[in-house]
């Protein structure tokens, strides 16, 4: 004989007699439970995976656009540009090129460079990446006079790397300039598809076509254009 | 014969209310189940639809066409960025050798510019000259440009000095447009 106690007994007939109510309330219960625990989390999963597909998407799509833009672009014009882009704006303290540039220069206008002076500040801080940093020179020429300072910073504004006289003072047969040549350190360039390329604009494409312009006019008097940067 | 007798097992008025009870509970939780299963096949199937497992061979792919080209990108970002920065130098630099021109364009023969000096837009022009009108028409023509706007924003005489050997000496400041 079961030993039933008078608990479970009375469980029993709870139940069956209320079998008609407890069936479809515990139905109902359940369904409650999961409208209110599980499926708010379902429906959130659903939007969170709508928004990393649409992320997906527009990833895939900048990938795509960038591969058609670059496919597009010809390799050796590129390189073109890219050298000029690197001897006008190098990465790094180029010094040899800096003072070729001076020295050339100074010798097509007949002038001659007595001394100078160099500020060329930090542009190791990994923070200064993709700023612009002026490289300050004082210099100090003698000979040629006022057409011939004249001369030498029309030159030097067309030699690369590219400067800018900021002071100049011009006395009997000597001058004082005042020079800043410009540098931009390497930024790490992303090409994982989270940034899209733009077809250079009809802006940029003049600056090029200005930057290679003065290379010409100043390698068609002399001045050798300075080596730029390459990227193995 | 009673024709009142009525034989069937009479049923209690809480016997049908308790039917009523139990057909609207089944009814709720025949919807409620339904409504579940609905929710869940839908959640399924859009989760399905919506979900970025999809676009991963698409992804792949595009990856493998893009690094392919991934030399030719870092240049084009390199020519790109640079450019920019390219063109604001050489918007912003003052066109010295021009100045330069433009003012001796204005000293007339007879005159010797001593000392000239650029320093942003500030000119500083030290003239010397044997005759006190030669000065004059110098100066004449400075204050007219500077009146008139042309390569001069101001222009002051900073000093006039007459020196043992009879050479007249102008010092002239002026503000560059």
């Amino acid at each position: 004989m079961k030993n039933i106690s008078f608990d479970q007994a009375l469980v029993k007939l709870f139940i069956r007699r209320y079998k008609d109510y407890i069936i479809p309330a515990v139905v109902i219960i359940v369904c409650l439970i999961v409208f209110i625990e599980i499926i708010p989390g379902q429906i959130q999963n659903v939007f969170t995976a709508r928004q990393n597909s649409s992320e997906l998407r527009k990833k895939i799509d900048v990938m795509a656009q960038n591969y058609k833009i670059l496919t597009q672009t010809d390799d050796i014009a590129l390189d073109t540009d890219f050298t000029l882009a690197s001897e006008a704006l190098p990465s790094e303290k180029d010094y040899e090129a800096v003072f070729t540039a001076i020295s050339d220069t100074a010798a097509k206008a007949g002038v001659n460079v007595d001394d100078y002076g160099l500020d060329a500040g930090d542009t190791d801080d990994p923070s200064l990446a993709g700023k612009l940093l002026p490289m300050s020179i004082s210099l100090s020429i003698h000979g040629g006079g006022i057409e011939g300072t004249k001369k030498f910073i029309a030159y030097l504004s067309k030699a690369f790397p590219l400067s800018e006289v900021s002071s100049v003072s011009v006395g009997h047969d000597s001058a004082g300039i005042s020079v800043n040549f410009y540098l931009e350190p390497f930024r790490q360039i992303k090409t994982d598809g989270t940034t899209a390329i733009k077809i250079l604009t009809a802006q940029q494409k003049a600056v090029l076509t200005t930057l290679s312009q003065w290379k010409s006019d100043i390698t068609a008097i002399g001045i050798p254009a300075s080596s730029g940067a390459s990227i193995q | 014969m009673n024709k009142t007798i009525n034989l069937l097992p009479q049923k209690s008025a809480g016997y049908w209310k308790k039917r009523k009870i139990i057909f609207y509970l089944r009814l709720a939780s025949f919807l409620f189940l339904t409504a579940l299963f609905i929710s869940s096949v839908s959640i399924f199937l859009i989760n399905r639809y919506v979900s970025p497992d999809n676009l991963k061979l698409e992804e792949n792919q595009v990856v493998s066409r893009v690094t392919s080209v991934n030399q030719k990108m870092i240049k084009y970002s390199y020519v790109q960025s640079r450019v920019g920065d390219i063109k604001s130098v050489i918007d912003k630099r003052p066109n010295i050798d021009k100045t330069i021109d433009q003012v001796s364009s204005l000293i007339p023969p007879g005159i010797t510019i001593e000392a000239f000096t650029v320093n942003g837009n500030a000119l500083s022009l030290n003239l010397s000259s044997s005759s006190l009108k030669t000065s004059e028409t110098v100066l004449d023509t400075f204050t007219s440009m500077g009146e008139n706007k042309k390569l001069f924003k101001s222009v002051v005489l900073d000093g006039l000095r007459l020196d043992s050997s009879g050479k007249h000496g102008l010092r002239i400041n002026a503000s560059l447009l």
